[in-house]
């Protein structure tokens, strides 16, 4: 296995600061948690006085909605376009370098990536009032 | 890489993936907005284009190592093989194409896909272009095989197949970076000149190939990692289980056979015992399963399970003899394969099953079908005058010469005899019990021609196996 | 201080809790949350391997980084369409449990 670089001890003065950050969240959640453990009042439970009292409403339904079934298509497509970026960033680092070739290489790349948005488009599936798209179960 | 470096060794798959573009834009151009779309052009241009690619591998010469490929008579062979494939599977599917809800252009664009990430398999050398071409093919199965989303059959083969592959894809990730770090190389030979230098093989090697054997069995299809098999058989569209029996399984032997000729090569004696111990196991499993099966497709699961044993077998053997007899054993099987799940889908045509009763009679029905089924099993279960036959016989005779490996020798002849048995069985079906319905099974010209061809091809080669056998060890030559 | 051993502890550790997921969840995006986390896992081996890899002639070429790049891509991809066939499951069966899905067995 290959010998470790050694990381200078002064590096890590620059994490300092973060870590001082951490330390202090964390023991400000520890002390409102064990505060109100300490000074708050324990009785016996009851309805009346779990309910939130002058807080709003009653809550009338469950607050977890369930998402369309479009949102996820939509969030899949982006996720799909987003991650091929990917490429774009290492490709534009050492594009002098790559001359001619590259470019045409990123345009070879785009014209798949621009066939599979047209697909996307065609299909409908970006049609968000459309009552036809992609997962449509038959 | 250069381009015109990248075009001699990756020509084929150039091909292939500007067909598949031109595929989406014939499908979207054709009225690809409609989902039913069911387009003449598409069918056209799929044949036309496998057929002159298929035609340009038989002029690809050997190029020898580029940067991430490489070209030799052994990639060239496996070429040759996927984009008859997937030519095959494509004929195959004309008649059950009128069932995909989500239309045809995207099917063979599918296929297409898959086939470009198998020939890119087929020329790998370096880790990133096995791992980026393995999921290709893996990916466009998983969407292959829960491609008829109104079938529940059809989604459940497709969940299990994408979380049993993806973990699969997990581990040899996994396996790869360990590779890395023990060699820090993707390039296939650097890591043999380290295994060959090392006189004991560093653990972290050790361990990563051992993970990267994980996701190769899962493609292979070998015991412990056979479990997706059977359900993703029984559930995908018959056209992408036969894709799935000869294309996916194809690969792992191709990548198995790399493994260990390859990147192992003089070291793989020290694999001799894992390999076979797996081969055991496999042709246990593969050969018990099938027995009590009902579904015909299924069955064909169970027994592709075991074939992956007798390839298993072959690859423990590690010798010359043994490559040409996996490459033999590959064409004879693809053509057995591609005639039985003709069948299945030319009787299963009015139902969405392919349970067995409905080979009950078949030798009334339509005795053309019933002796493309019977020579199909028969040439599956090793009977002589088939090209079965002798591709067992190959890797038995490659077996016996290693002299090692004689426990498994001696299993795999009793498991020859089990499988004689339940392919009988189904022959028996054929021919001896009654038909459940007798309606008229009609089936078009092309897969009459194909399902002729099939049996020409097995019968051919059983009893004149020379040229196949100069074809096998043509191809496999260059792994030496 | 930390060496590579630190980062392969840690990815062992991080492979191994999504290899648990997949295997303990039976909700499917939250299996296929855990094919995600095994994934990282050898994304991170990836990247501390060439870390420390020993220079030649003085550069070490990022070859692990690049292949990073392909398994996210590649990742991505997967899990679209395992998110895909996860949604066609919920419309035909109604159900993301994947204990549900047993239709087809022996």
């Amino acid at each position: 296995m290959p010998d470790s670089h050694v990381v200078p001890p002064e590096a890590l003065n620059d994490f300092m600061p973060v870590l001082m950050l951490v330390g202090f969240a964390i023991s400000f959640a520890a002390v409102n948690i064990v505060g109100s453990w300490l000074l708050g009042k324990k009785g016996t439970p009851h309805p009346i006085k779990d309910s939130p009292f002058e807080c709003g409403m009653e809550p009338l339904q469950e607050g977890r909605r369930r998402f369309s079934v479009r949102f996820y298509v939509v969030a899949m497509l982006f996720i799909l376009f987003d991650i091929e970026v990917v490429f774009l960033y290492p490709w534009a680092v050492v594009y002098q370098d790559l001359g001619m070739f590259g470019f045409y290489e990123m345009l070879v790349f785009l014209t798949v990536l621009f066939v599979g948005w047209w697909y996307v488009v065609k299909k409908g599936a970006l049609d968000w009032n459309s009552r036809r798209g992609p997962l449509r179960s038959s | 890489m250069n381009p015109a470096e990248l075009f001699d060794i990756f020509g084929t798959e150039v091909f292939l993936a500007v067909l598949a573009l031109v595929l989406i834009v014939t499908d979207l151009l054709d009225g690809g907005g409609k989902l039913t779309g069911a387009s003449e052009k598409t069918r056209f241009v799929t044949y036309a284009g496998l057929g002159a690619i298929l035609v340009s591998t038989f002029f690809l010469e050997p190029y020898g190592d580029g940067q991430f490929g490489q070209l030799d008579s052994f990639a060239i062979f496996f070429k040759q093989f996927f984009v008859a494939t997937a030519l095959l599977v494509m004929w195959l599917a004309a008649p059950y194409e009128v069932r995909f809800p989500a239309g045809r252009g995207e099917f063979s664009m599918l296929i297409v896909f898959a086939t470009l990430g198998m020939c890119m398999l087929a020329s790998c050398n370096d880790f990133a272009t096995l791992f980026v071409g393995l999921e290709l093919v893996t990916i466009t199965l998983f969407m292959l095989a829960a491609f008829r989303p109104g079938l529940p059959r059809s989604i459940e083969a497709g969940i299990k197949f994408v979380i049993i592959g993806a973990v699969a894809a997990g581990f040899m990730v996994y396996g790869i970076a360990f590779i890395y770090g023990a060699t820090g190389s993707f390039d296939f030979a650097v890591v043999h000149d380290v295994i060959v230098s090392s006189e004991e093989m560093p653990g972290a090697l050790q361990f990563g190939l051992l993970m990267l054997l994980v996701g190769l069995g899962f493609k292979l299809g070998a015991v412990p990692f056979h479990v997706w098999i059977p359900d993703v058989y029984q559930g995908a569209p018959t056209p992408v289980t036969a894709m799935l029996s000869v294309g996916s399984k194809a690969t792992g032997v191709l990548l198995m056979m790399r493994l260990v000729y390859s990147i192992l090569g003089e070291a793989a004696g020290q694999w001799t015992a894992l390999l076979m111990g797996l081969a055991f196991l496999t042709l246990l499993m593969g050969n018990l399963g099938a027995i009590p099966q009902t579904d015909l497709k299924r069955f064909l699961g169970y027994s592709g399970i075991a074939h992956a044993g007798f390839l298993m077998l072959a690859l423990a053997t590690g010798s010359q003899d043994s490559a040409n007899a996996i490459l033999f054993y590959m064409s004879t099987y693809l053509f057995a394969n591609i005639a039985a799940f003709l069948v299945i889908v030319v009787v299963s045509r009015t139902a969405d099953n392919a349970h067995m009763d409905r080979i009950n009679g078949l030798a009334n029905r339509s005795p053309f079908l019933a002796l493309v089924l019977t020579v199909s099993m028969l040439s599956l279960a090793g009977v002589p005058p088939f090209a079965g036959f002798f591709a067992k016989f190959m890797v038995l005779r490659a077996a016996v010469d290693h002299g090692g490996l004689m426990p498994v020798v001696i299993l795999s002849l009793v498991m020859v005899v089990v499988g004689l048995y339940y392919y009988l069985c189904v022959v028996k079906r054929i021919y001896m019990r009654e038909a459940v319905d007798s309606s008229v099974l009609e089936m078009s010209g092309w897969t009459r021609g194909l399902l002729l061809l099939c049996v020409v091809v097995m019968f051919l080669f059983g009893i004149y196996q020379s040229p196949l056998v100069d074809f096998a060890r043509a191809g496999a030559a260059s792994l030496f | 201080m930390i060496q590579l051993e630190h980062y392969l502890y840690l990815s062992g550790l991080v492979f191994t809790l999504g290899l648990c997921g997949v295997m303990m969840r039976r909700n499917v995006i939250l299996v296929l949350m855990g094919v995600e986390i095994m994934l990282n896992a050898a994304n991170l081996a990836l990247i501390a391997f060439n870390k420390y890899m020993l220079p030649i002639d003085g550069i070490v070429e990022p070859k692990g980084q690049v292949f990073v790049f392909f398994t996210i891509a590649v990742a991505a991809a997967e899990v679209a369409v395992a998110l895909v066939i996860a949604v066609a499951l919920f419309r035909r069966l109604d159900t993301v449990n994947v204990d549900d899905v047993a239709n087809l067995r022996w």
